[in-house]
């Protein structure tokens, strides 16, 4: 039995960094991403396709995702599709779910505790849905498969300890590895960490399209979609797939040594060759102080990108601020007294810094970046 | 810093040429075109260098301009210097790579490195300043003179800007004015009205805000919206399935129905075909009428009239005519007439009755005095029977009137009572006897009460007493005179009691009279003959009226007789009558059974066998009508059945219903659909559910309109929140803006004061000090802390601002407030040399002479460097220079 397991895709999710047409080219971007996995999953031949939950958001989905997601579904039919909502996609009444009809091959499980389908002879899926917001409690507390056969779970839940207990998730539904042993589940496909990773018994998938910067490769792979071949006597094998169509880079551009600001303009151009999508460029590094460092003066670099967002990182102004100091003028004066400011930020020293020189030099670019 | 020699590899015209600079004062001279400028670049590129790094500026691009090697080759430039320690260092420069190297001369080593500075080894940072402010500070050109000379302020302004960053172009004010204008534009103020970006980001951020607001509250309203139409749609899918369920159910039984239908049709069908064409409607035949108009005749004559007895009509007439007349008279009393002997008889024996109650005559005694009188003079003598005697003696007065009262009453009353029947003796005489009785009487109570009579004594009264019972006749016996008192009061009683007899029976006789009377009237009134005796006549009319009673009962049959013989009458013809309809119905009864072919004995046996011959007739007609009748109802069945067509019409149907049937089954399952209880009304049912489906429907179809129309118009809330973020941040930016430029500005105007706090005393000190040997006229001067404004105080005692003052003096101040700012920029340890060029050019003999002096005496501290093209400076050098000290170049257009 073959099963593509995907999770936390976020339909219309928003995307703060972005400028207003980047993010709905995002947006479409998710959509298309949902329709690659559909593809994929009839080119691996998979026997079914399983949401572990965060399909979309419950709280921003526009009337046609609805519709997208049943058309969707839909053309992928006779491939059975299950669905277990998670916290944000959870099954309000006037959520996406609630309203039908759902082509056959759609099951959305609609309990907030785990119910079979038995998606093959001797295989059962037990699913649940969020039908709160939140949920403190675990899905697999008290729950015992009770028959035999190979049992899988699909729920949206956060995995307890070990790699698990540092992520800072909000307890969601939380479970452990010995739950799923103790509830004779062979596996729990599960959705909620967006980074793709799992344990012995249970496998997350990662969010299958990026939704921000520095969505790294999780420990076991690339996020995106899990290919579960699940054997007779349910041992899951696991191959992971990237199907995200875009991409988001995060790049950082030491500018150190640049004299103008076509220099730096010059380096991150080099840093963004041949990258596509949206990238994010953090600069840093000494520059000359006279190089005006705004983040606008940089997004016209790369048009090939869809969405540039420069931020000025750690980038310091080459001014010789130890031998200003030393000075016996309004600038060494300047500078002495605002080393020594005790109520000021590093951030905010920084800027005064760059701010007030500039200005002594008689500049116009007075904004620190 | 003392420098000792310039070499020029190649820089503008010059190319491997050498200039030795003495420790004091060094006086550069040559006119135009010597090469002055070109020696004093050459002298700053070689000690400060260039800043390495593309994207030079327009400083550097001009100055390479102007000072690469005119002939081509290397551009190169180095400086021998000697610092405050005694250290020697060669700094070398190619300056079309902008490379450097700061050599020590004593020990060989690279000493750049202390010295660096963008990129490249600057020597001015060992006076504390770097290759611009060195420029800005150590270096004095003719143009900042001449520009001190023109403008009043400038030589305030150059202070300021000297003050600021040790010689930049910029002051403190007006970086101040520069972040105050840019916090103006980029920043704003936070008014209502603006336009500029911190007002902007706020409106911005509100309108986002505002927007994220009412996207949310649409996506809420949707979502309510979406919710509601969920479940109304679930509801009109309810109401549907339930329409469904039963417009499947009424289907299935239609089906069934028209199935029914169709078998009964096709049984019909065949049985006409079998029967063929059904029989005509029997014909009401002649013969069927004659006999139902024979036996009806037979029907309707009535019962045979029993044989008629008693007294024939001829019997009856004449016993007719032998019955008397009704008789005259009353035939029996009249109610009057007894009325009238009802009430004689009563008055006659009431008549008879009172004299039967006549009284017996009352006692004839001898005439006593009253009863009254006797008891009192009884009482009189008892009560006298124990007094004295003379009370006895007294008597009653008046005793002899009494006594003749007596004796008259006595004689009344014996006259009365002589007569022995009462109507006889008139009441009146008896009266007249009282009478007389009671008037001796009372004259006997008038004497015993005479008080003559009771003032007498006992014995007199008695004696009057007995008197008196003597002259009654009476004895004077007490209890004897009580016994005639009781007779004479009953003989009083009885006289009264025969008097009352008398008067009533003269009112009865009266009476009597009276009934007579109307008796004799009753009579005569009947025709009665009235003879005088009332009985008899009564008995009389009495009789008579019996004797015609019987008249009248024997003349009363007349009429019985006269009935009966009408009535005989009406028999015999009506059995006559009979008679002869009988015999018609009989001779019609036997024409039509002879025509019907029965037989009959009689008649009755005829009616008989035509009636069986009419049942039998009627029982052959009933089959025929009923299976007429049968066959039409059939027909009309069938014709009902076949109403929409024909038979291949309704087998059509039926699959068409049943096929129908079988679609609205669908989900439902047979056995639920036949178990559906549908009532007597299906139809009616299934339309009330279909307008619920077709309500529910509706409501569900418009909440999905509405849904659909809150979809259509939803803005988008992720959309609507990344407007926030980006808002959000863009105030974030604003704002963090403002807090720096605003915080910037408070750092740098406190700095400015501390720094011109700082820098003024030094700068006054530095005039007071050298003032006086320059100018001669001003011994005291003061720089504001605050502008950096100078005044100085003439000999005259008045303080002018030195802007205002002559050229002379303010070229003088310059220069001494220049070299002042040297020593206060520079570093103190380290001296930096002066370089002037023609700072006099504007001056005139004796003010160039002065400031000569005052750079002569200045380079006995720090090294000066002067260029100049006047001839007067050369000469002044070449007079005044100290050889060991001080050197005078003199430059020449070949060179």
């Amino acid at each position: 039995m073959r099963l593509l397991h995907f999770a936390d895709l976020h339909l219309d999710a928003p995307f703060l960094w972005a400028a207003p047409a980047t993010a709905e080219r995002r947006r479409q971007a998710l959509r298309d991403t949902l329709e690659t996995i559909v593809e994929l999953a009839h080119r691996l031949r998979a026997d079914a396709l399983l949401c572990g939950g965060d399909l979309y958001e419950q709280a921003t989905f526009t009337p046609d995702t609805a519709a997208f997601l049943r058309r969707t579904f839909e053309r992928a039919h006779p491939l059975p599709v299950l669905i277990a909502p998670g916290n944000h996609d959870w099954l309000a009444p006037g959520s996406v779910y609630a309203r039908g009809p759902w082509s056959p091959n759609v099951t959305i499980f609609r309990s907030d505790h785990l119910e079979p389908v038995e998606l093959a002879d001797g295989l059962t899926v037990w699913g649940a849905a969020y039908v709160a917001p939140t949920r403190r409690s675990g899905f697999l507390e008290g729950f015992r498969t009770g028959r035999a056969g190979v049992h899988l779970a699909l729920f949206h839940g956060a995995a307890q300890g070990g790699f698990f207990a540092g992520l800072g998730h909000a307890p969601h539904a939380p479970f452990t590895e010995a739950q799923i042993r103790g509830a004779g589940l062979d596996h729990a496909l599960v959705g909620h960490y967006h980074t793709a990773s799992g344990g012995e018994r249970f496998t997350y998938p990662g969010n299958p399209d990026p939704l921000s910067f520095g969505e790294t490769p999780g420990r076991d792979g690339p996020r995106g979609a899990v290919l579960a071949a699940v054997g007779a006597d349910g041992t899951v094998t696991r191959e992971r797939w990237q199907v995200a169509r875009s991409q988001v880079h995060d790049v950082g551009v030491d500018v150190s040594g640049c004299g103008s600001g076509q220099e730096v303009r010059e380096r991150v151009r080099q840093a963004l060759a041949g990258r596509g999508g949206c990238a994010r460029v953090t600069l840093k590094g000494e520059v000359a102080h006279e190089i005006d460092l705004r983040p606008e003066l940089l997004r016209d670099l790369a048009p090939e990108l869809e969405e540039l967002v420069a931020v000025i990182g750690d980038v310091r102004p080459a001014y010789d601020i130890g031998r200003i100091q030393a000075e016996r003028t309004v600038r060494g004066q300047f500078v002495r007294d605002v080393m020594a400011a005790p109520d000021l930020t590093s951030e905010q020293r920084r800027r005064v810094l760059i701010t007030g020189l500039r200005a002594l030099d008689g500049r116009s670019d007075l904004e620190a970046g | 810093m003392r420098l000792e020699r310039v070499l020029i590899g190649g820089f503008g015209p010059f190319r491997d040429r050498e200039l030795e600079l003495a420790p004091g004062l060094t006086v550069v001279h040559g006119a135009n075109e010597t090469g002055k400028s070109t020696w004093l670049a050459a002298l700053w590129a070689a000690l400060c260098g260039l800043r390495r790094g593309a994207g030079a500026t327009n400083e550097g691009r001009d100055f390479a301009a102007r000072h690469r090697p005119w002939a081509g080759g290397p551009w190169q430039v180095s400086v021998r210097l000697e610092l405050a320690g005694g250290r020697r260092v060669e700094i070398s420069r190619d300056l079309d790579h902008r490379t450097g190297s700061a050599r020590d001369l004593a020990l060989g080593g690279e000493v750049g490195a202390e010295i660096m500075n963008e990129g490249t080894p600057d020597g001015s940072r060992w006076l504390g300043l770097d290759r611009r402010s060195f420029l800005a500070t150590a270096c004095v050109r003719q143009a900042q003179v001449l520009e001190v000379l023109e403008s009043a302020g400038a030589l305030q302004v150059h202070l300021e800007r000297a003050a600021a960053s040790g010689g930049g172009d910029q002051t403190a004010a007006a970086a101040l004015r520069r972040l105050e204008d840019f916090e103006r534009d980029q920043v704003g103020r936070e008014v209502a009205n603006s336009v500029r970006p911190l007002r902007m980001a706020r409106k911005r951020v509100e309108q986002a805000e505002a927007g994220l607001a009412a996207a949310r509250a649409g996506h809420d309203r949707y979502l309510e919206a979406a919710e509601r139409a969920g479940r109304l749609e679930a509801e009109a899918d309810a109401a549907g399935c339930h329409r469904d369920r039963w417009r499947a159910a009424l289907l299935h039984r239609r089906a069934a129905r028209a199935g029914r239908d169709l078998a009964r049709a096709r049984e019909l069908a065949a049985r006409r075909s079998e029967a063929g064409s059904l029989p005509p409607p029997e014909a009401e035949d002649g013969l069927s009428k004659q006999v139902a108009a024979a036996l009806a005749g037979v029907h309707g004559l009535p019962a045979p009239a029993p044989a008629l007895n008693g007294s024939s009509a001829a019997d009856l007439e004449r016993e007719l005519a032998g019955v008397p007349g009704h008789p005259e008279g009353d035939c029996e009393v009249a109610p009057r007439v007894a009325e009238a002997f009802a009430g004689w008889r009563a008055a006659d024996q009431a008549l008879k009755d009172h004299d039967r109650r006549r009284p017996a005559p009352p006692e004839s005694p001898a005439p006593l005095p009253p009863a009254d009188a006797l008891r009192e003079l009884a009482g009189e003598l008892k009560r006298l029977d124990g007094a004295p005697a003379a009370r006895s003696r007294s008597g009653v007065r008046g005793g002899p009137a009494l006594a003749a009262a007596a004796a008259l009453a006595g004689v009344v009353l014996a006259a009365l009572g002589a007569s022995a029947r009462p109507p006889a003796v008139p009441a009146a005489a008896w009266l007249a006897a009282a009478a007389v009785l009671l008037a001796a009487a009372a004259a006997l109570v008038f004497a015993r009460r005479s008080p003559q009579g009771g003032g007498r004594s006992a014995a007199g009264r008695r004696a009057r007493a007995q008197e008196q019972a003597r002259a009654w006749g009476l004895p004077a016996d007490p209890a004897r005179l009580r016994e005639l008192a009781e007779r004479v009061e009953a003989a009083r009683w009885q006289g009264e009691r025969v008097a009352g007899w008398q008067r009533d029976r003269e009112w009865s006789a009266r009476r009597w009279r009276e009934a007579a009377a109307a008796l004799g009237a009753a009579l005569a009134e009947r025709g009665a003959t009235i003879g005088g005796d009332p009985l008899h006549d009564y008995r009389l009319y009495e009789a008579g009226c019996r004797e015609r009673a019987g008249q009248a009962r024997a003349a009363a049959r007349r009429e019985d007789l006269g009935q009966r013989l009408r009535e005989r009458r009406a028999l015999e013809a009506g059995a006559e009558r009979d008679r002869r309809r009988r015999e018609e119905v009989g001779a019609e009864l036997r024409r039509v059974a002879e025509r019907c072919g029965v037989r009959g004995t009689d008649e009755a046996a005829l009616v008989a066998a035509l009636r069986g011959w009419e049942g039998r007739r009627d029982e052959v007609r009933e089959r025929s009508r009923r299976q007429r009748e049968a066959g039409l109802r059939e027909g009309a069945e069938l014709a009902s059945l076949l109403s929409e067509g024909s038979l291949g019409d309704l087998e059509s149907r039926v699959g068409r219903l049943a096929a129908e049937a079988g679609r609205a089954a669908g989900p439902f399952p047979p056995g639920e659909l036949a178990g559906l209880e549908l009532g007597d009304h299906p139809d009616a049912r299934l339309a009330e559910l279909a307008d619920a489906a077709q309500r529910a429907a509706a409501q569900a179809a418009a909440a999905r309109r509405e849904v659909d129309i809150r979809g259509a118009g939803l803005a988008a809330v992720a959309a609507a929140e990344e407007e926030q973020a980006a808002a959000r941040a863009e105030l974030r930016r604003v704002e963090a803006l403002a807090d720096t430029l605003r915080t910037t500005r408070r750092f740098l105007e406190a700095a400015e004061r501390r720094a011109h706090r700082e820098i003024a005393p030094v700068l006054t000190g530095k005039l007071e000090a050298w003032l006086p040997r320059v100018t001669g006229r001003h011994r005291e001067a003061i720089v504001s802390p605050q502008t950096l404004q100078v005044q100085l105080r003439s000999n005259d005692g008045q303080w002018r601002e030195a802007g205002l003052l002559s050229q002379g003096t303010r070229e003088q101040v310059y220069l001494l407030l220049r070299l002042a700012l040297v020593e206060h920029l520079g570093d103190p340890a380290e001296p930096s040399p002066i370089i002037l060029d023609d700072v006099t050019v504007q001056s005139d003999a004796g003010r160039t002479g002065a400031l000569l002096e005052l750079l002569h005496e200045v380079s006995r501290e720090r090294q000066v460097i002067l260029f100049s093209q006047e001839d007067g400076v050369r000469e002044w050098a070449e007079r005044r220079l100290s050889p060991s000290r001080d050197r005078l170049v003199r430059l020449v257009a070949a060179d």
